[in-house]
């Protein structure tokens, strides 16, 4: 038997194992454990246990996403992002699907703050599905557009997959992230209107709109998020002067509001408690995953499974365009049951020599790299801000999330396809850089 | 099967408010080292310490969340079987989680022995050890082993209880 | 096996048809000049030496394991041959290796390779029976990125200088600068932000990453480099054939080992090239004066007291090994790190 076979075999039982309802995280690991005890021995998985497990844990990048999941569910505990929420509902209140157009803004506003798409899923998520499943909206379309939201979270700076990217490929990590504002802003709009669509077309997705709200209101909620401005004053403007880096920036921000919640008089210790034990439960399933993860990782690239994908894409000599939409369409599929973050490490290697020899630009390329990853979070059956929200909003399942999502890989596509036409939309900011 | 299920509940409490204490300690001393370093002088590893605590929190949290049923599982199958057929899945999935962290922490404990006695790994700055992290990783994976069986125990007696019911 | 029966057939009637395939974990990215000075020619070396009786995958990118881990990966055989940084491996019986990286050991890879095999096959034997050995060789010499000029030590005074190690925070708190832990993802985004306002960095590293970007004022100083060891999983070796372990050891290991330094040798100079270029019109790129070397040495000499605490905490007899380092450089005829 070969070794790629192997593989394959490997991924078949993940599949059922998940399936049958055994944990995520469990999944991934049989099938990985299984194999690597078969092919290199029991050693072999004993070191891989030990480093994969430390690596992953004893991160200091990670930290971001416990601080900015505590950051979002104290932010959530103290009524602040839902005054977020408020002003953008307000503002958007004559549109019929103004609530999930105000999932999105604000989400996008908040991925100003934050570098994950993790945290960022998890923080609008709490606030904007109990408005939205209040409101009466279809709940597939209130997480789908929950977690599209929280994709932006990594395209609009600071991100952390900019950062990684930057790592790898060894571009300019400060290029990249200005790259990604233009798209970013691009994707909200796509968004926005994607929401718009689905809804002209089947109208009962969102209730219909009964308050009616006046001028006066909208200004005065205004006022009501003077702390949020103030949070991201801080937050963000603290980053971009340099008080200090995007992963004290997590801290930090759990930290400021962890005050203003306690300057709002609006925090017991049993509510704090309750923010903290929300946000264990979040990172407990996020890290067995991440770290899971990563010991099925190690596995499929020992099988050369996703080398000898690209190697078949090598040897067809495509046209550029068409060689270009396969491997979109590869990451389309491996992000489908790969952690987005795996994929790109195990594919990055292999693939970025053929982008090279097409000659495309690699800032431009890894917006593009984003964007596919973006994808890979809200795909079935590996989709993490699916199982994020699914942790923020237990009232959705996450059946439903995925069944939202699926409709927003839609504009995803389609600003690759507007990127790809007009890279200059991606290019322009970096280049006028120095 | 009563005394066991308190006992492992009290271990998992324990292990949960150690990861709060952590939390909310990583969450100020990250916000303290950044003042510090601002108005008075950068604390000399303040970043092996954030990574420590991750060790820990995270650690800590896989029982915590195996408590209260938080490792996500696709449901779409499953729903659409019988109750029973159900709770076979939550035996098997239960089953292999026990088994998977037993086998991890038994890793990690022959990596906890061997970083206390022969190769003593420490943090780079402050030159903490790694060992008592690598015990707590052991504790981690132990613990949401035995909330795992703890869940394995409860789904056997349901099935043995329908069992006998229909017969 | 179709390349083994085509190469091998009538050369050898007695050789094993078996391939052997040797998995390399190379950390960094296939853009690297790790990836095209030296693992990609030796792959081909290895391939062609052995007659395709063993054949080399190489993954790119740390996706078999991190560079921190190696010594643990290598032993466990996540992987069969990567390369070792000593300073990732301070705790583990390599420790002997990292006297390399304190300042001013070596001025580049040219010099550590011709006294490390020497001094890591005097001092660092216990504890690595398990693994293969290649002979040890190292990085290009770390500058000095600044975002503001500096002309003379004073300069660095109350400077906010990135650190990553003990031993640089040694060397930091003598230049009487303030030391902050910055990891190295983040050296860029603090240069820019201010957040830091020095780092020591490799030029080869520096210039592929634009550090001299936010930081176009370039010390040429060569602090300190970082030793480097290939390794190669034990039980491997142990696999193959008599006739092909003699191969490895006697030609093919000490060339991977002959191809890193290559590698950093001319990557070095194209690197400096380049920095002193893109710093024109917006910085200094300097070479500093026999005086402020001396200057810079002096100050050295605290990493050096603390690394040998650290050895005579770890068993070994500190001074007498930073005695004997001396010793060889002085015999090999190379400068000693302070007087
Ligand atoms: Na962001
Ligand atoms: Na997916």
């Amino acid at each position: 038997m070969s070794v790629e076979i192997i593989g394959l075999l490997g991924i078949l039982l993940m599949f059922i194992l998940m399936f049958l309802k055994v944990p995520i995280a469990i999944s991934m690991v049989v099938p990985a454990i299984f194999g690597i005890i078969y092919l290199k021995g029991w050693n072999t998985l004993a070191a891989a246990v030990e480093t994969i497990t430390w690596d992953h844990s004893f991160s200091y990048t990670l930290s971001t996403i416990p601080m900015f999941v505590l950051m979002g569910e104290l932010l959530y505990i103290c009524g602040i992002s839902t005054e977020l929420f408020n002003t953008f509902r307000l503002w958007l209140s004559r549109l019929k699907d103004g609530l999930g157009m105000a999932t999105i803004g604000s989400s996008a506003v908040f991925a100003a703050a934050s570098g994950s798409s993790l945290a960022n899923t998890a923080t609008m998520g709490v606030i904007a599905s109990k408005e939205m499943l209040n409101a009466g909206y279809n709940k597939s379309l209130t997480g789908g557009t929950i977690v599209a939201g929280g994709t932006l979270g990594v395209l609009i700076p600071p991100s952390t997959l900019f950062i990684l990217y930057g790592m790898m490929t060894e571009q300019s990590i400060g290029q990249l992230l200005v790259a990604g504002i233009i798209p970013g802003i691009m994707l909200m709009g796509l968004y926005m209107l994607t929401v718009y669509i689905a809804v002209m077309i089947k109208p009962d997705l969102a209730p219909v709109i009964n308050a009616k709200v006046t001028w006066k209101e909208r200004f005065v909620s205004l006022k009501s998020t003077i702390w949020i401005l103030l949070l991201f004053a801080i937050v963000i403007g603290g980053m971009y002067i340099g008080w200090f880096n995007p992963t004290e920036a997590a801290g930090i921000g759990a930290f400021c509001t962890f005050i203003i919640a306690l300057l709002r008089k609006k925090l017991t210790v049993q509510l704090f408690i309750q923010a903290l034990s929300s946000t264990l439960k979040t990172t407990g399933f996020l890290f067995a995953i991440i770290i899971m993860a990563f010991i099925l990782n190690y596995f499929l690239t020992i099988t050369r499974l996703p080398m000898v994908l690209a190697d078949i894409l090598n040897g067809l000599s495509l046209p550029p365009f068409l060689l270009f939409a396969i491997i979109i369409l590869m990451y389309i599929l491996l992000g489908m049951v790969m952690d987005a973050l795996a994929m790109v490490v195990v594919t990055l290697p292999i693939i970025l020599p053929l982008i090279h020899l097409m000659g495309l630009d690699l800032i431009w390329f890894g917006v593009i790299i984003v964007l596919v990853m973006e994808m890979a979070m809200i795909t079935p059956p590996v989709g993490m801000n699916c199982f994020v929200l699914k942790g923020a909003a237990p009232d959705l399942s996450l059946e439903q999330i995925f069944k939202g999502a699926a409709l927003f890989i839609l504009p995803i596509i389609v600003l690759i396809v507007i990127l790809y036409l007009f890279p200059n939309i991606a290019l322009y900011l970096p280049s006028n850089m120095y | 099967m009563k005394y066991l299920e308190k006992t492992i509940q009290l271990l998992t409490t324990i292990t949960k408010y150690i990861a709060l204490s952590t939390m909310t300690f990583m969450m100020l001393f990250i916000a303290f080292a950044v003042l510090s370093r601002l108005f008075f002088s950068p604390i000399v590893g303040d970043i092996e310490l954030v990574q420590l605590g991750m060790v820990v929190m995270i650690m800590c949290g896989l029982a915590y969340t195996q408590q209260v049923d938080g490792h996500i599982t696709i449901e779409i199958l499953a729903n659409k079987m019988s109750k029973r057929a159900q709770t076979i899945l939550d035996i098997l999935g239960a089953l292999l989680t026990f088994c998977v962290t037993l086998a991890f922490a038994y890793i990690y404990l022959e990596v906890a022995i061997t970083h206390q006695n022969d190769m003593r790994l420490t943090t780079n700055l402050l030159e903490i050890p790694f060992y008592p992290f690598d015990f707590i990783i052991v504790i981690g994976l132990f613990m949401w082993g035995l909330e795992a069986l703890l869940k394995f125990l409860r789904s056997c007696l349901l099935l043995f209880q329908s069992n006998s019911k229909e017969s | 096996t179709l390349v083994a029966c085509s190469s091998t057939a009538g050369k050898n009637e007695n050789a094993n048809n078996k391939v052997y395939e040797l998995d390399v974990n190379n950390w960094q990215p296939s853009t690297h000049h790790y990836a095209y000075n030296a693992w990609e020619p030796w792959k081909e070396l290895v391939e062609e030496k052995t007659d395709g009786q063993v054949k080399v995958n190489i993954y790119h990118g740390s996706s078999l394991g991190k560079s921190s881990s190696v010594y643990q990966d290598i032993k466990g055989g996540l992987y069969d041959v990567s390369l070792l940084v000593a300073n990732y491996s301070y705790d583990t019986p390599f420790f002997p290796y990292t006297i390399g990286s304190l300042p001013f050991a070596f001025e580049g890879p040219a010099e550590a390779s011709a006294i490390l095999k020497e001094f890591g096959e005097k001092y660092a034997k216990e504890g690595l029976e398990d693994l293969i050995i290649m002979p040890p060789t190292s990085t290009d010499g770390y500058d000095l990125f600044s975002t503001k000029p500096v002309e003379s030590i004073a300069d660095l005074k109350n400077r906010k200088m990135r650190m990553s190690g003990k031993s640089e925070n040694a060397f930091i708190e003598a230049l009487g600068g303030t030391p902050v832990s910055i990891t190295s993802e983040g050296i860029y985004e603090g240069l820019e932000k201010g957040m830091i306002d020095t780092a020591f960095y490799t030029p080869i590293g520096g210039e592929a990453l634009k550090y001299y970007e936010p930081a176009p004022y370039i010390t040429k100083m060569a602090v300190l480099v970082n030793p480097l060891i290939p390794v190669m999983n034990k039980e491997f070796f142990e696999s193959l054939p008599e006739d092909l372990q003699k191969l490895f050891e006697e030609e093919l290991n000490p060339a991977l080992s002959q191809l890193f330094t290559n590698s950093y040798e001319s990557e070095l100079e194209e690197s400096h090239n380049q920095l002193e270029d893109n710093v024109k019109k917006r910085g200094k790129f300097t070479s500093l004066s026999v005086a402020d070397t001396e200057d810079y040495r002096k100050h050295g000499k605290a990493a050096w007291e603390l690394w040998i605490k650290d050895a005579d905490q770890k068993g070994y007899n500190g001074q007498e090994m930073a005695d004997e380092f001396f010793r060889m450089l002085e015999k090999a005829g190379y400068p000693l790190p302070y007087k």
